[in-house]
């Protein structure tokens, strides 16, 4: 007996699920709070989808042969988009599942719809009432709650796969605690703190759906969802007439069909030309209706009513003055073009829209940034970038750090580059004096060739090294990094700015350097288990001696360093 | 600096290029206030620039370093010195639109419309009325509350910006505009230092209401005055148009309803009517009419002709009358209706169309220059409200007046159709004055010291031929930068090798607009934050983006960046600049495209992250077709000795570094200045940029094509990107030691040439006399052109952060 039929069974019936790990067949159960699918091989764990995490649902065409095909959309809070794909042995099944399913998938819809309008609700205008496809779609501006660290940690482990090993060898296998792993990785948490706390804009691009040609040579326009969307926002008319004209008289397909052959659809086309042809288009009795006057005027038809600035105030000097003179020139009048003009404060408004969906309408100008510090001594945090190549970019800063704390006349760049210009600058040698001594350019050549031919070998000779062993190597090099890491961040006073990341009193540090001692210690058993691996594998022991001679050379500092303070 | 002092020294006038973002207008500042607090005589300053932006800021600018001269004071324990910089005021002053705070009046859109309904509450007709019918009289109560204090008291010494004074009149219901003005007129010597725009002190219609005040001895400078012939040649002409004459002509009746009422109420009454009180005044001479007006609240309407021109003698008798007065205007407007019906091209000088006129009308030329004033008595004897009704009248009136008093300089040009092709008539008739010599001759005459100034003013010589005055010294300083933060680029083709140029014949070539294209799309992709694109004229860059929309040029765009672009309306546009600032500084980053010449290339920075780019594409030539420009070019020719294609070029470039000049705007900032067009990589074009940019022009940069270009630029952004070493002494900033060295090198040199020239030699020992004892500041620079005081120094650097200052090598 299943389990879940200790629950109510809305509808059951055998199939096969695929997803991304493969196929299996076995039993589909729909339960009112859960999917569950029972493979028929035993021992398989089952797999269940909580039904509140279902947001959509595929069907394949009926009437088609072959077994029924439903595909399910799920997802979790904040997660991307899953599927899997459903396949029923019997059609009736099919039906079965497709009804209950698509009306879990749209109730879900709606709550989503709901609570996002509820948080974009400051966002005015787009919280009216929606039409189905579309709710969906709507680009959450809600404010999450910030991720825990523990989130933070987790996706950055995600994303840099030999840190996560790195992870898996020492964290999971007890050898460290997570927070040694992160001390003095505060960096990378905070980087990324930093990019999720990033709200991601709209994209920029203005929609305009354009006609291809398919393969038999027909215009067609393809209208995605995203794309609906899109054309909702920038011409609030035009969902005034989904609103008011789907499904009755029209439908879904139906509407955008006329629309798009419509006088509304080429006026609202970012183009000059639409204008221009629009005499072309047939009338429509539908859009025709929604036809407003083209906003070609010199003064715009919207109300205008953001707060300016002085320093940007264009309106204030045109009424500084009384009007004089002669009128400017036909090329210097603005505005002459005017099938232009729809199409430039289109541009504005969009960009403005863009704009909003980021950073809410319009902040008080005055908190903004200013970088050339009108208030001297003011300084502001700054927007903090998403670096990619963190690492370098952080090795750099740091240097710079360092020069500046040097006293001024060593290190500072700038002083030194004009003494070395003018030094360049009367450095004159007339090349054709020199000449130099055959025996010592002989030998400096066979030096140059015998470095490279030695250098050469070396890296012939690393190819030997069978790949399991190398592994190995690699971990073992890595781990004691780590330990040699922890070891002296152990040690060191920590750097002030981490201070609250990094709360461990000296007494933990003190525990943690010895922990460190104590792994360090074993390195050298370590390497030389290796070694005893690596000759029995047939290799020259004294190449891993030789790779791990740096490593341990720093170990035994380490541990000198160690006994020193301890004694 | 010095030679700015040896200028007000010799009480003469002097032009001045300084490189833009150096902190000019602080220097400036700092200068000449040492030199008024310095000297008890204590000449006031005007300071006018040309955009209320730009005024707001020299205020700020002011308002920091008077901060500064007061800190300063007080650690020195000089508590006189402290007083004297506390008492120093300076104040800015702009239109009732921009400073109302009347509930009502402020939220009309028209400043026309705001003045108009301001004048009705505030004259002092209905000042006196509401006092005795307090509801059928509304007035304003942020004047009247002005009215209740004593005038010189009525804001704090110190300097205020504009919103400061907004905010005070807030604060304590005081009308701003009414407080700037009173201060001005009847404390100017309280005042010390007043800034507003160039139409102030050039437009004889606002100069009458608001200098007129101003001592003689004042020191006047105009910054940012690249411009400035444009302004004095505007400032005396006037358009008319067919819907004008229609409204001047229903204004006219219903001056005539207006007097037939007004005669009729006083055969009602029995009693003299105020008509002909009016008329009596009028007999008796002009002069004593205006004497009659008790306070500048209630000036109507100013004449447009200049004071020295204005007759001294009274209103010629056959207009006296208001009935005849109101049959001649009549009889005028008729007349200008009837010469719009002509279909063809017509210019004629002032002289061949009052003798028309006289043949046609017999309108004399004597009454008809007095219309204005005339029109004026008469307004305000029949106590009118609402004055922007009037307005095309006005306009008709100070066309009339204009057209009768000068007959040089001055065309008319009628124009049927507004384009070649158009069919339908729509015309224009337009008075034009050709000479800018003409508005700005009696602020020379006026003023003993006059100071033009600009970062793109080359070349000067140009400036005092079409000016016609002698400047005591002109000269162009280059600037000195601690590091090359600015890389002019002269890009002449495209990748594919088509020439790009924005000649009329090519400009609308596909392969152009694609190249001019792709130009946007690669610099959209590697500039961070903002980027700018400045374009030749509007026609040109509306035709071009709807062109570039359809190649799906801004598609690529609209990848990386932001789009936003000028309109024709002043106020949408300040928005859509917001919206690009707010892009800019969120690192979204936004493409604003605009117009050489146009609103937003006036008076608008576009400092660090707000313009990281500009971009020229083509060059911005005025359009030559234009009858007006050949009119002022054949002037030009004639009167002048300047050539055609030369003043063309000049003007061109003037704006087109006037464009690319924006981006930079202090020391710390940086920019690409990019020029597309091929017709820049020639010397010629070159040589008329400013100093400052075509000294940086390599000739490795001066014919790129857009890949070489991008492979320049992206080098010097990874260069200059970097942290700068923002207060290194010695190469621009300099130190106190920096300025003695450099000042016992050019004594030393200074007294070999004494040696030489014996003759030279009383004149610098006077020079030097003068400048020992000057207070902080400006004692310390007087030979050669080198030093700037290491105070003044601090205090740009506190004020603008623009320290890296001008010093002629």
């Amino acid at each position: 007996m299943n389990a879940a039929s200790k629950n109510v069974v809305i509808c059951q019936g055998p199939g096969s699920l695929k997803n991304d790990a493969g196929t299996q067949t076995g039993t589909i159960t729909l339960t009112p709070k859960k999917l569950i699918f029972a493979p028929s091989k035993q021992g398989d764990p089952n797999i269940t989808i909580s039904c509140s995490r279902i947001c959509g649902l595929f069907a394949s065409k009926a009437g088609q042969s072959g077994p029924g095909k439903l595909r399910v959309h799920h997802q979790k809070e904040g997660q991307p988009e899953e599927k899997v794909l459903l396949s029923f042995n019997n059609p009736q099944d099919v039906e079965n599942f497709k009804t209950r399913l698509s009306e879990i998938a749209a109730q879900n819809k709606e709550k989503k719809a709901a609570q996002e309008a509820a948080a974009a609700a400051p966002a005015a205008s787009t919280s009216e009432p929606q039409g189905p496809g579309a709710s969906s779609l709507r680009i959450a501006t809600a404010q999450r709650p910030p991720p825990t660290r523990n989130e933070l940690r987790k996706s950055i482990l995600m994303r840099d796969a030999e840190l996560a090993r790195l992870h898996a060898d020492l964290v999971m296998n007890g050898h460290i605690t997570e927070a040694e792993f992160w001390e003095g990785r505060e960096h990378l948490v905070l980087a990324e703190a930093a990019s999720e706390s990033q709200r991601r804009g709209k994209p920029s691009v203005i929609v305009d759906p354009r006609p291809v040609r398919d393969e038999s040579g027909n215009a067609v326009m393809k209208l995605t969802p995203a794309m609906i969307e899109e054309l909702f926002d920038e011409f609030p008319v035009l969902r005034k007439a989904y609103d008011e004209n789907v499904p009755k008289p029209l439908s879904d397909a139906e509407f955008w069909k006329r629309y798009l052959q419509s006088k509304l659809a080429s006026r609202n086309r970012a183009s000059a030309r639409g204008a221009a042809s629009e005499h072309t288009v047939k009338d429509d009795p539908v859009f025709d209706k929604y036809l407003e006057k083209e906003d070609d005027d010199i003064e715009p038809r919207r109300q205008l009513d953001m707060h300016v600035p002085k320093t940007v105030d264009l309106y204030a000097t045109a009424e500084d003055h009384p009007e004089t003179g002669n009128t400017q020139d036909v090329t210097m009048q603005a505005g002459k073009q005017r099938q232009a003009l729809p199409l430039i404060r289109r541009f504005n408004e969009h960009s403005e829209r863009v704009l909003n969906a980021a950073l809410g309408d319009q902040e008080h100008p005055a908190k903004r940034r200013r970088i050339d510090s009108e208030v001297a001594g003011e300084s502001s945090d700054g927007i903090p970038l998403q670096v990619n190549d963190q690492l370098r970019f952080l090795d750099i800063r740091s240097s710079d750090d360092a020069m500046a704390t040097d006293g001024p006349e060593e290190a500072n760049p700038n002083a030194l580059l004009p003494d070395m210009v003018r030094s360049l600058d009367s450095w004159a040698t007339d090349m054709s004096k020199i000449s130099m001594e055959r025996k010592s350019v002989e030998e400096a050549v066979l030096k140059m060739t015998s470095n490279i031919k030695s250098r050469l070998d070396v890296r012939i000779r690393r190819d030997e090294l069978p790949h399991e062993l190398l592994a190995e190597m690699t971990s073992l090099q890595t781990a004691t990094s780590e330990f040699l890491r922890q070891f002296w961040s152990a040690i060191e006073p920590p750097p002030p700015e981490q201070g609250i990341l990094s709360a461990s009193s000296p007494e933990q540090r003190q525990a943690r350097a010895e922990k460190m001692v104590g792994y360090l210690g074993k390195t050298q058993e370590k390497v030389n288990v290796i070694v005893q691996k690596a000759r029995s594998a047939g290799v020259d022991g004294n190449k891993v001696i030789q790779a791990f001679h740096h490593t341990l050379s720093s170990v035994n500092t380490a541990l000198q360093a160690h006994k020193t303070r301890r004694s | 600096m010095c030679d700015l002092k040896r200028t007000l020294d010799a009480s003469g006038h002097c032009v001045l290029e300084m490189p833009s973002g150096t902190g000019k207008t602080v220097s400036l500042l700092a200068l000449i206030i040492s030199y008024q607090q310095f000297h008890p005589t204590k000449r006031k300053l005007i300071y006018c620039s040309r955009t209320v932006p730009e005024i707001e800021k020299a205020l700020s600018e002011l308002k920091r370093l008077m901060a500064y001269r007061i800190k300063v004071a007080q650690e020195d324990g000089d508590r006189e010195q402290t007083l004297k910089e506390q008492a120093y005021s300076g104040l800015g002053l702009t239109s009732r639109k921009n400073l109302c705070l009347h509930p009502e009046v402020s939220k009309e859109k028209k400043g026309r419309v705001v003045d108009a309904r301001c004048r009705d509450m505030t004259n002092s007709g209905v000042i006196e009325r509401a006092k005795v019918d307090p509801d059928h009289n509304p007035t304003c109560s942020f004047h009247d509350e002005l009215g209740l204090l004593e005038p010189g008291n009525l804001i704090p010494q110190g300097i205020h910006t504009l919103a400061d004074v907004i905010d005070y009149g807030r604060k304590k219901g005081l009308c701003p505009y009414f407080t700037v003005r009173r201060m001005v007129r009847y404390i100017m010597p309280f005042v010390d230092i007043i800034i507003y725009s160039f139409h102030y002190l050039l437009d004889p219609k606002v100069a009458e209401q608001v200098s007129k005040e101003m001592s003689k001895d004042a020191i006047v400078v105009f910054d940012e005055a690249h411009n400035i012939d444009n302004v004095c040649i505007e400032s005396l002409s006037i358009d008319l148009t067919r819907p004008m004459l229609d409204s001047a002509a229903r204004s006219v009746t219903r001056l005539g309803d207006k007097i037939e009422e007004c005669v009729l109420l006083s055969i009602k009454q029995k009693d003299a009517s105020k008509l002909q009180d009016e008329y009596a005044k009028l007999v008796e001479g002009l002069q004593e009419a205006e004497d009659a007006v008790p306070i500048e609240d209630d000036v109507f309407m100013p004449n447009p002709v200049l004071p020295e021109d204005l007759l001294k003698e009274a209103i010629p008798g056959n207009i006296r009358k208001a009935e005849h007065f109101v049959a001649f205007l009549k009889r005028f407007v008729e007349y200008l209706k009837t010469r719009m019906r002509v279909l063809h091209v017509v210019a004629e000088t002032p002289l061949s169309f009052l003798q028309h006129l006289k043949d046609i009308t017999y309108i004399e030329r004597r009454p008809l220059r007095f219309c204005t004033e005339r029109l004026q008595s008469l307004v305000r004897t029949l106590e009118l409200n609402r004055l922007d009704e009037i307005a095309a009248l006005q306009k008709v009136a100070s066309f009339a007046t204009l057209v009768a008093t000068y007959e040089k300089g001055f065309l008319l040009i009628l124009e049927p159709f507004e384009t070649e092709g158009a069919t339908i008539p729509n015309p224009i008739f337009h008075l034009t004055c050709l000479d800018p010599s003409i508005a700005i001759r009696p602020v020379f005459e006026r003023f003993s010291s006059v100071v033009i100034t600009s970062g793109t003013i080359s070349p000067l010589d140009m400036y005092p031929k079409m000016l016609q005055f002698t400047p005591v010294v002109q000269e162009s300083y280059p600037m000195t930068l601690t590091r090359n933060c600015f890389l002019p680029l002269v890009i002449t083709r495209g990748s594919d090798q088509v020439a790009i140029s924005s000649r009329f014949e090519v400009r609308n070539d596909p392969a152009v607009v694609r190249n001019f294209g792709s130009i946007l799309i690669e610099y959209s992709k590697i500039v961070p934050d903002g980027l700018v694109g400045f374009f030749p004229s509007y026609l040109y860059m509306e035709s071009i983006v709807a062109a570039w929309n359809d190649m799906g040029i801004l598609n690529e765009v609209w990848k990386n960046k932001l789009i936003f672009v000028e309109t024709p309306d002043a106020n949408e546009t300040s928005i859509a600049l917001e919206n690009y600032r707010r892009a800019c500084d969120n690192g979204r980053g936004a493409v604003l495209l605009a117009v050489a010449r146009g609103k937003v290339s006036e008076g608008i920075d576009f400092d660090h992250n707000y313009g990281r780019a500009v971009i020229m594409f083509g060059i911005p030539y005025q359009y030559t077709e234009s009858r007006i420009l050949k009119a002022r070019l054949e002037y030009l020719r004639d009167a002048y000795r300047i050539r055609e294609a030369e003043f063309l070029g000049f003007d061109a470039m003037r704006n087109a570094a006037q464009c690319v000049g924006r981006a930079l705007r202090g020391k710390t900032d940086w920019g690409l200045m990019v020029f597309a067009d091929k017709r820049f990589a020639r010397a010629d074009k070159r040589s008329k940029l400013p100093r400052w940019i075509n000294q940086y022009i390599t000739d490795a940069a001066s014919n790129l094509s857009t890949d070489m270009a991008l492979v320049m630029s992206k080098l010097f952004m990874r260069t200059i990107s970097q942290n700068p070493n923002e207060n290194q002494t010695g190469i621009s900033l300099w130190t106190l030691e920096n300025v003695q060295a450099h000042q016992a090198k050019m004594k030393a040199v200074a007294a070999e040439a004494t040696v030489q020239r014996p003759a030279a030699a009383p004149q610098q020992g006077d020079e030097m006399d003068t400048d020992v004892d000057m207070d902080m500041g400006t004692d310390d620079d007087d030979y050669g052109d080198g030093g700037i005081p290491d105070e003044v120094m601090a205090a740009a650097d506190l004020a603008a952060g623009p320290g890296t200052l001008v010093h002629a090598q």
